[in-house]
C-alpha cells in the first residue's frame, strides 16, 4: 500500500510542476503580449487620430463645424472609441464625437481607457487639437482570446505528450513492481527469498510463543541438473515449491534460501512428536517421485530443523543453526531429519573456529606445506608426484585434510587455498632445483569451487603465469569431476588448462556421478581408479573385473592409467599384469615433505 | 447649417463660414476682426484658400513669393493688397496691381471682378488660379468663385480648369466647396 500511494503522490507532484510550468510560461506569454497588443492599441488610436486630423484640418480653417463633426462622426466605424474631440489653436473647444450611451457596455468603464492626443495642422502650421479615448476593452479581449489559444494549446500539446507516453509510464511502473519484486520474491518459484526470509523470522522472534525454522535440502539436486536438462532442475524447483505451498499450516511461510535449499517457517511452533510428524508429512510429500518428459524423477530431502527463540536470538543465526541441522541430516542419509542441537551448535561453532583459524593461516603463510605421493611405473621407478595440502595448526598440530578441505571448500577459502598451494609448489620446485634435482610432473588437485566464478578463474590463470608453471612442471587432478559445471562452455576451465598445454587427470574415477560420456568430452591425459576398486582387487574376481574393464576403456580413448591406494603386492602384481600404467600407495610410500624427495629421486635411478 | 443647403450634382458639398468665427479660427494669423466687411472676408478666404491649392513646382520658389494679382481698384482688390507679406508654406505672399491685364506672367493668383474674355484666352493654360466673386464667373474662366450665403462667404471650384492649368487643389478643401464642377473622367 505505501509504494503506491507514495507512487500517486510523487505522480501529482509531478502533475503539479507541469502545470505550474505551464501556467508560468502562458503567463509570461500574456505578458509579452499584453505589451504588445497595448502598444499595438496606441499605435493603432495614434494612426486613426493622424487620419482624422488631416481630414479636419480644413473644416478647422474654414470653421466648418458641420463637416468636422461630420469627419469625426465616421469614428463610429471604430467600436472602440468612446469619445474624441477637436480643439482650436487656444484650446477652445470646437466639436466632439461620443460614442451613444446604450453602446458603451459596463465593462467598457471597468477596463479603463487608453487616450491620444494629435496636433491638426494645416500648411505646417498647428491648428488645433484632437483627442481620441478608446476603450481598452478590444484589447482585453485580443488578450483573452490569446490566453486562451495559448493555455489551450499548451493543455493539448501536455494532454497528447502525457497520452503518448502513457505506455512508457506503465512499462516504468512495471519495472518499478517488478524489482521490488525481486527484492523480496524469488522469480523461479514464486516464492519469498532468503532476504524476506529473514525479515519473517525477526518478526517472529519478535513475538511471543516462538516459531519453529526448517531447511529443506533437495539430494541429488546437482545430478537432476547434470543428467537432464536446466529445464527439468526449474521444474523439479517450481514443482517442490508448490508442494511446499500446499503443506503450509495457516501462518507457515515458506521461502526459497538458494539454488535447491528451501526454508519453512512454521508459526506457531511444533515440537517433539508434533514436529516429527509434520516433518515425516513433509518428507512423504516432497519425496514423491516426479514425473517429467516421460521419466520418474525421485526425488528426496533432508531437513534441518532449529526452534526460535531457544536455539537462535536473531534470523542469521536461526538459518545458521537450521542449516547446520540439515547438514547433520545429510550425513545421516537420504530423506533424514534432524533438529538443532548442543551438539551440532558446538560441531558448528568449531567449524566456524576452523574456518577462522584457516584463514588466519592463509595470511601467516607459514602453517600450510605441501607433502608429495609419488607415482611409480611397473618398474618402481618414480615417474610423478601428488602434491597435498598440509596444515600445521598452531595449538591443534596437523589437521587432516578430510577435515580443512570441507571447511575451506563451504566457507570459499578453497580459492585462496589453490593460490597458495600453487605458490607453495613453487617454492618446492625452487629448493629442488638449487640442489641440482629435476622432478617429473606434479600433480595438484583442483576442484570446481576454485574456479566457479570467472574473476576466481582469472585469479588462477594469472598466479600460474605470475610463479611461471607451466605444463612442464605441473598437472592437475580434477576431484569430484562432474561437478564441472560450465564443461560444454568455450571457456571452461577445462579446457582453458587443456589450451595452455596442462595435462589433466580424472581424480577418483568409478565414485561420485563421473561417467563414460564425461570421459569422451573432457579428453583428459590420465585417469585414476578409486582406491575403492583397487584396494584387495588380487583376491576379488569381481573386482579385478571391474578394474580390468576401466583400464580397456582407459587406454582405447589414450589414457593413462593410474591406480590410487595400492598396498598390497598381490593387487601390484595384479594391476600391473592389467596394463596399468602408474601405481601409487602406501604400499610403495606414504606423502613425503618435500626435504625427502630429492632422495626418493636418487633411490629410484 | 440652417438654411445654406446646397446639394450639388456631383461632389454634393456644403459650407458655411461665419464672418466672426472665421477671424478667431486662425490663431496664428494676423486677427481681421475690425475690418469685419464682407470683402475683408473674402481676402481672408483667399489667403486660406491659397494654403490648400498647390502650384508647379517650378513657379514655387521662395525668391519670388507667391503673387497675388489684381487688376482693379474695388474694395476686394484693396483687401486683397493687405495680404502682403503673410506667409504660406515656406513663401511670402506678395500683392501687386497689374497696370494691364496682359502682365499677368509671375502671377499666381488673378482676382477678376468680372468677365474678361480677352484675359482669359490670353491666360489659356497657363498656371494662374483665377479667382472671383461675381455669380456666373465659373463658366467666364474662374477657378474658384466666391459667394455670399446667408450671411456667409461660401466657394464654388472649377476643377477641370485648374486641373488643366496645373494647379492642384486639395481634397481636404474640396470637401469644404459647396459646389465642384468636374466633368472630366474619375481622375
Amino acid at each position: 500500500m505505501k509504494p503506491q500511494l507514495t507512487d500517486a503522490f510523487d505522480r501529482l507532484r509531478e502533475l503539479a510542476v507541469a502545470f505550474a510550468a505551464l501556467l508560468a510560461f502562458a503567463f509570461a506569454l500574456s505578458l509579452l503580449q499584453t505589451l504588445r497588443v497595448h502598444d499595438r492599441q496606441l499605435k493603432d488610436l495614434q494612426t486613426q487620430a493622424d487620419i482624422v486630423a488631416q481630414t479636419v484640418s480644413a473644416a478647422l480653417v474654414f470653421d466648418s463645424r458641420a463637416d468636422a463633426a461630420e469627419s469625426l462622426a465616421a469614428l463610429h466605424q471604430n467600436p472602440a472609441i468612446l469619445h474624441a474631440r477637436l480643439l482650436r489653436w487656444d484650446g477652445s473647444p470646437f466639436t466632439e464625437y461620443a460614442r451613444p450611451a446604450g453602446e458603451a457596455s459596463r465593462l467598457d468603464d471597468l477596463v479603463g481607457t487608453a487616450g491620444v492626443e494629435v496636433p491638426v495642422r494645416a500648411d505646417g502650421r498647428r491648428v488645433g487639437t484632437l483627442t481620441l479615448q478608446a476603450s481598452r476593452l478590444p484589447m482585453w479581449l485580443d488578450l483573452a482570446q490569446f490566453l486562451g489559444v495559448t493555455l489551450a494549446t499548451l493543455l493539448a500539446t501536455a494532454g497528447l505528450a502525457w497520452a503518448l507516453s502513457k505506455r512508457l509510464r506503465v512499462q516504468i511502473k512495471e519495472v518499478e513492481r517488478r524489482t521490488r519484486y525481486l527484492a523480496r520474491f524469488d522469480a523461479l518459484t514464486d516464492l519469498p527469498n532468503r532476504n524476506h526470509m529473514r525479515r519473517l523470522l525477526e518478526r517472529a522472534l519478535q513475538q511471543d510463543g516462538g516459531a519453529t525454522l526448517l531447511i529443506l535440502d533437495l539430494d541429488d539436486f546437482k545430478q537432476i541438473n547434470a543428467q537432464h536438462h536446466h529445464a527439468t532442475g526449474d521444474a523439479v524447483l517450481q514443482a517442490v515449491g508448490q508442494r511446499l505451498r500446499l503443506l503450509c499450516r495457516p501462518g507457515d511461510q515458506v521461502a526459497r534460501l538458494s539454488a535447491d535449499e528451501f526454508a519453512m517457517l512454521l508459526l506457531p511452533r511444533l515440537d517433539g512428536e508434533a514436529l516429527r510428524a509434520h516433518v515425516a508429512e513433509l518428507i512423504g510429500t516432497l519425496t514423491q517421485p516426479l514425473q517429467r518428459d516421460g521419466h520418474w524423477l525421485p526425488l528426496h530431502v533432508c531437513i534441518g530443523g532449529a526452534t526460535l527463540p531457544e536455539h537462535a536470538r536473531d534470523a542469521s543465526e536461526a538459518l545458521r543453526c537450521a542449516d547446520a541441522a540439515m547438514r547433520h541430516a545429510k550425513q545421516l542419509g537420504k530423506d533424514s531429519f534432524q533438529l538443532f542441537t548442543p551438539q551440532i551448535g558446538e560441531a558448528l561453532r568449531q567449524r566456524l573456529a576452523l574456518e577462522r583459524d584457516l584463514r588466519a593461516a592463509l595470511a601467516a603463510g607459514d602453517q600450510l606445506s605441501l607433502d608429495y605421493q609419488p607415482q611409480y611405473d611397473a618398474q618402481r621407478r618414480v615417474r610423478g608426484f601428488e602434491a597435498l595440502a598440509r596444515w600445521r595448526h598452531p595449538e591443534r598440530g596437523w589437521i587432516p585434510p578430510t577435515e580443512f578441505i570441507p571447511v575451506a571448500e563451504s566457507s570459499g577459502l578453497i580459492v585462496d587455498l589453490g593460490l597458495a598451494t600453487l605458490a607453495l609448489l613453487r617454492r618446492d620446485l625452487d629448493a629442488w632445483k638449487a640442489r641440482g634435482v629435476a622432478p617429473p610432473l606434479v600433480a595438484i588437485n583442483l576442484s570446481w569451487e576454485q574456479c566457479r566464478k570467472p574473476q576466481h578463474r582469472e585469479r588462477f590463470l594469472q598466479q600460474l603465469k605470475t610463479l611461471q608453471l607451466g605444463p612442464a612442471e605441473l598437472e592437475f587432478e580434477l576431484t569430484e569431476s562432474a561437478s564441472f559445471e560450465d564443461i560444454d562452455k568455450p571457456d571452461s576451465i577445462v579446457f582453458t588448462l587443456q589450451g595452455l598445454g596442462y595435462g589433466l587427470a580424472i581424480d577418483d574415477f568409478g565414485t561420485g556421478y563421473s561417467s563414460l560420456a564425461y570421459l569422451r568430452r573432457t579428453r583428459c591425459r590420465k585417469l585414476k581408479i578409486d582406491r575403492l576398486f583397487v584396494h584387495g582387487l588380487s583376491a576379488s574376481a569381481d573386482a579385478r573385473t571391474l578394474v580390468e574393464s576401466m583400464v580397456h576403456v582407459a587406454h582405447a580413448m589414450h589414457m593413462l592409467v593410474v591406480a590410487e591406494g595400492v598396498e598390497l603386492p598381490a593387487d601390484e602384481a595384479a594391476l600391473i599384469e592389467m596394463g596399468c600404467d602408474l601405481l601409487q600407495g602406501f604400499g610403495f610410500c606414504r606423502p613425503v615433505p618435500p626435504d625427502d624427495v630429492p632422495a626418493l629421486l636418487g633411490s629410484s635411478r | 447649417m440652417a438654411g445654406g443647403q446646397w446639394v450639388s450634382k456631383r461632389a454634393g458639398r456644403r459650407v458655411a463660414i461665419a464672418a466672426l468665427a472665421l477671424a478667431l479660427a486662425f490663431g496664428p494669423v494676423p486677427v481681421l476682426a475690425q475690418r469685419s466687411s464682407p470683402d475683408a472676408l473674402k481676402a481672408e478666404v483667399v489667403y486660406r484658400l491659397m494654403m490648400f491649392v498647390a502650384w508647379p513646382a517650378e513657379r514655387e520658389t521662395p525668391e519670388r513669393g507667391l503673387q497675388i494679382c489684381t487688376l482693379g481698384d474695388g474694395s476686394v482688390d484693396n483687401a486683397l493688397q493687405g495680404l502682403s507679406g503673410r506667409p504660406i508654406r515656406q513663401l511670402t505672399v506678395v500683392a501687386r496691381r497689374l497696370p494691364r491685364p496682359e502682365q499677368f506672367a509671375g502671377c499666381h493668383l488673378l482676382y477678376v471682378a468680372g468677365p474678361q474674355p480677352a484675359l482669359r484666352a490670353a491666360l489659356a493654360d497657363a498656371p494662374v488660379l483665377l479667382v472671383s466673386d461675381a455669380a456666373g464667373m465659373l463658366d467666364q474662366g474662374a477657378m474658384i468663385n466666391l459667394q455670399v450665403e446667408d450671411g456667409r462667404i461660401v466657394f464654388d471650384v472649377e476643377l477641370d480648369a485648374a486641373r488643366r492649368a496645373g494647379l492642384v487643389i486639395s481634397t481636404k478643401l474640396l470637401r469644404l466647396a459647396r459646389f465642384v464642377r468636374h466633368q472630366a473622367a474619375t481622375p
